[in-house]
């Protein structure tokens, strides 16, 4: 069985591999041929230079790790936040009559436009930064948890309260654990959307953190500059992203398993 | 005569009118006693208030009118003299079959060790030993259900309530669950109400059996199974005695259906 | 291709215009006119583009055949990469913006000078009795952002004062913030453009200015065109380039009559009379004066700029300066 899950799978880890190859080869080599100027599409070569130079000069280790602290603070608040208020409202159907409307509107609003609020609010630290990304991260944890605990089989509760279960046995035997795959869910999209948060933040003002590079990159024109600090935000968001599914294999371990990074 | 272990007086339950619905009445002026260790099953058509019936012995529902008495006390909740059982197995999906064993046993406190000892007890009358650390997907439907079997029986009630149990399992799987299910009453001397729509299954396991009308549902006929084998389902229904007893409910089922 | 195509409408308007003008005809004028894109640093109601604006509401682009399109960029390096792109055909700059963005790739240059002073100046509270710059050591000053050259002017002017980075608190604070900063006091001075120190002092504080160039080598606004154009259609940028001078030296010559003119090309602004006569008189005599051809770099200024940037990291490399601007097209 196993024998023939490593022969199917080795075919496939080629294939990836050599789409790799062929996408770092266009990239470097495309853009010149097709005559397009380096300032516009630089070249892989290009953009891995400039990465070394940023690590030398551009102090990138530090913004690397400025935004990953923000992304990871804004992630924890965020996820801490939607799962207990999402829980919340779960079980208190009246509160959540009574509040849907609002948070549904503050759902539709588009989170990143308040970045150059919380900017002005809040001034030019990681304040700003995290709070869009925990406003941003809130949500789908929020909904995801909220949508469990109500779809939750009503049988399955009357089997607990058949057995004289409290309310908070129901909650804590019952209703946390079931939601758990949908927390998970909403988790992994958060990881991604705390990235976001934290750039558009870094982006409006201040002096650290990738999104500063990243204007620093675009006010010089310096492109690879550019590239290579959203490679930099593509390594965070990934990390991030694996993390979550790492935390999620390890709590639901009941479940059957699933293929890495399926939904 | 045996004590009375469940019984309704005159009950009725009526569900109030809401925005989506309008009221219905669920049953009407029910009256049944089930004695000690008898299996009592209840057929009728869908809808009629069977699960009504059931909610209402659990304590998971209250009667619009009358009285519903378990071990000669009023039920006003969910109380310890009663279990039940579906027709999905309810079992947590992220706890071990013998976790789920133990459900009932943790919410009453029951000191760990002695949790573990009865459930292993129950898995292993349940024919699911070596099946303890196995998580729920890991199991078939009817090993499944023999864990809620397992899982009902563990915190040692005087009456068991079951909802279709088997109606969503393959044939074979049925003949042998009953079979199962059939000797554990008997064995452990339990008392039983038995919701079925399966005729030949209420006559197979039962002492007696209920029918139940068109909603409002209301008992039309009662019907003593005087036969022997109640503890093998698999004799008794390869007896020819059987027939007419299906003939009868099959007949009383009809005359419930044109009851309009 | 676009080159080529854009060349022969282009002489086909001048043709046409040529011909309209002989005939004395409007109309016909109107229609051969070639549409072009010219992409500004900021928002296109600030005063500092009063020249553009000028210019196109007396007919002066018209009278060269085309038909300026303004649009905003995000700041110099944006403009400059989207001239550089093709995306537009011209762009404002500031003195520094070619040098900054040539040594990574962009082919473009400046052709235009719009003024002997510098675009930003020092502005120092009045009320926290500070005379002399020299005495900003630990004060607050506010910069519009950190990757801005008013940022750099501002390191540059702190080095010539005998001051470093870390003897003042510096914050940048976006256009609106740093007007904030003034006004509420959490900053005893900014360094910026006089559209911000107008408006803080429409906010209730009076400020006194100091100009950066008796420090650094600070630069007024310049005009951006690609590598390209200047040497396939120099006929176009000198259309560009000729009727912002023309408006540029009416500015110089008569500020009162000049925000008349202005009032009149941007009438959005007409509710802000004092702030914008203010704020075009300041550009007037601070910004726009001073130059012995109009129009036109002084190479030495450009060299002395470079050097500093180098110096500090700003700028990796040094371009040679005939690659940063020219002067053919301001005589
Ligand atoms: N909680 C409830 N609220 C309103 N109506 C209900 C509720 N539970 C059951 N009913 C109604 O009562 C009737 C009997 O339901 P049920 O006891 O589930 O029937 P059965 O189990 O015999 O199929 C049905 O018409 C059903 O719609
Ligand atoms: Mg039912």
């Amino acid at each position: 069985m196993s024998r023939t899950a490593t022969a199917l799978g080795q075919p496939a880890v080629l294939v990836s591999m050599l789409i790799g190859v062929i996408f770092v080869a266009a990239w470097e080599w495309l853009p010149g041929m097709l005559g397009v100027a380096r300032f516009i599409i630089p070249p892989a070569s290009a953009v891995a230079e400039e990465i070394v130079f940023m690590f030398a000069r551009e102090n990138l280790l530090y913004h690397t790790a400025v935004t990953s602290l923000s992304v990871a603070i804004g992630f924890v608040l965020g996820a801490a936040l939607g799962a207990a208020i999402g829980y919340a409202l779960a079980v208190s159907p009246t509160a959540e009559f009574a509040l849907s409307p609002y948070i549904l509107a503050l759902q539709i609003a588009p989170k990143v436009a308040f970045a150059p609020l919380f900017v002005m609010w809040f001034g030019f630290n990681l304040m700003p930064k995290i709070l869009v990304a925990t406003l941003i991260v809130f949500f789908p944890v929020m909904v995801n948890v909220l949508g469990a605990v109500r779809q939750i089989d009503r049988d399955q509760i009357n089997l607990g309260r058949a057995f004289n279960a409290t309310r908070l046995e129901l909650f804590w035997k019952i209703e946390v654990p079931a939601s758990m795959p949908a927390l998970f869910a909403g988790l992994r999209i958060a990881a991604t959307l705390a990235v976001i948060g934290v750039i558009v933040g870094e982006l409006v003002g201040g002096s650290v953190g990738l999104g500063y590079l990243l204007a620093f990159g675009q006010g010089q024109a310096n492109t690879p500059m550019v590239f290579g600090v959203i490679i930099m935000l593509t390594l965070i968001g990934l990390v991030a992203y694996l993390a979550v599914v790492v935390a999620e294999a390890r709590v639901l371990h009941y479940m059957p398993k699933r293929d890495f990074g399926a939904r | 005569m045996a004590a009375v272990r469940l019984e309704f007086r005159n009950v009725t339950r009526r569900f109030a009118p809401t925005r989506r619905s309008e009221g219905v009445t669920a049953i009407e002026g029910v009256s049944i006693a089930v004695r000690d260790r008898e299996v009592v099953s209840l057929i009728g058509p869908s809808g009629c208030g069977k699960s009504t019936l059931l909610n209402l012995s659990a304590g998971l529902d209250g009667p619009s009118v009358g009285e519903v008495f378990v071990d000669g006390a009023k039920v006003t909740g969910p109380n310890s003299h009663v279990a039940f059982m579906l027709q999905k197995d309810l079992l947590l999906p992220w706890r071990t079959i013998r976790e789920n064993v133990e459900f009932g046993l943790e919410i009453r406190k029951v000191p760990a060790t002695q949790r573990r000892e009865i459930a292993l007890g129950q898995l292993k009358i349940c024919h699911l030993d070596g099946f303890e650390n196995h998580y729920p997907h890991q199991l078939s439907g009817g090993m499944r259900q023999r864990a809620a079997l397992a899982r009902t029986m563990a915190t040692d009630p005087s009456v068991v309530l079951m909802d279709e149990p088997f109606s969503a399992l393959d044939a074979q799987t049925k003949l042998v669950l009953q079979k199962d299910m059939a000797q554990t009453l008997s064995r452990l001397g339990k008392t039983c109400l038995f919701i079925t729509h399966d005729l030949a299954e209420a006559v197979a396991l039962s002492d007696r059996v209920l029918v139940m009308s068109k909603r409002p549902g209301r008992i039309i006929e009662e019907i003593a199974i005087d036969l022997p084998d109640r503890d093998d389902p698999i004799a008794r229904r390869s007896s020819e005695k059987v027939t007419p007893y299906l003939r009868r409910l099959t007949e009383l089922l009809d005359v419930a259906h044109a009851d309009v | 291709m676009t080159n080529t195509i854009n060349r022969k409408t282009f002489l086909r308007g001048v043709g046409a215009a040529g011909a309209a003008f002989a005939l004395g005809r409007g109309p016909a004028l109107a229609q051969a006119r070639q549409q072009i894109t010219y992409m500004f640093a900021g928002p296109t109601v600030l005063p500092a583009f009063a020249p553009h604006m000028i210019a196109k509401h007396k007919g002066y682009f018209a009278a060269e055949g085309i038909e300026p399109r303004f649009v905003t960029g995000q700041g110099g390096a944006d403009v400059a990469t989207q001239v550089g792109a093709g995306n537009a055909e011209a762009g404002g700059g500031i003195g520094d913006t070619t040098m900054v963005v040539r040594p990574n790739g962009v082919p473009v240059r400046a052709v235009a000078l719009l003024g002997g002073g510098g675009l930003h100046q020092l502005f120092i509270r009045e009320d926290s009795g500070i005379t002399d710059p020299r005495n900003l050591r630990g004060k607050t000053i506010g910069v519009q952002s950190f990757q801005d050259t008013s940022y750099y002017a501002l390191l540059g002017t702190l080095a010539r004062l005998g001051l470093t980075r870390n003897d003042v608190t510096i914050q940048a604070a976006g256009p609106a913030g740093i007007v904030q900063l003034l006004v509420n006091g959490t900053a005893q001075a900014m360094v910026g453009v006089f559209d911000f120190a107008l408006a803080a002092e429409a906010g209730g504080v009076r400020l006194r200015r100091f100009s950066l160039r008796d420090y650094f080598p600070s630069m007024a606004q310049t005009v951006i065109v690609s590598d390209t154009s200047i040497a396939q259609r120099p006929q176009l940028v000198r259309a560009i380039v000729r009727p912002l001078l023309k408006a540029l030296g009416e500015i110089i010559a008569d500020p009162t009559k000049a925000i008349d003119d202005y009032l009149a090309a941007v009438p959005e602004n007409a509710g802000r009379r004092e702030q914008m006569a203010a704020a075009i008189r300041a550009y007037a005599q601070y910004v726009y004066a001073g130059q012995a051809q109009l129009g036109a770099f002084n190479p030495d200024e450009l060299r002395t700029l470079q050097e500093f940037y180098l110096r500090e990291g700003i700028i990796r490399r040094a371009v040679p300066l005939d690659e940063l601007y020219t002067n053919a097209f301001v005589s």
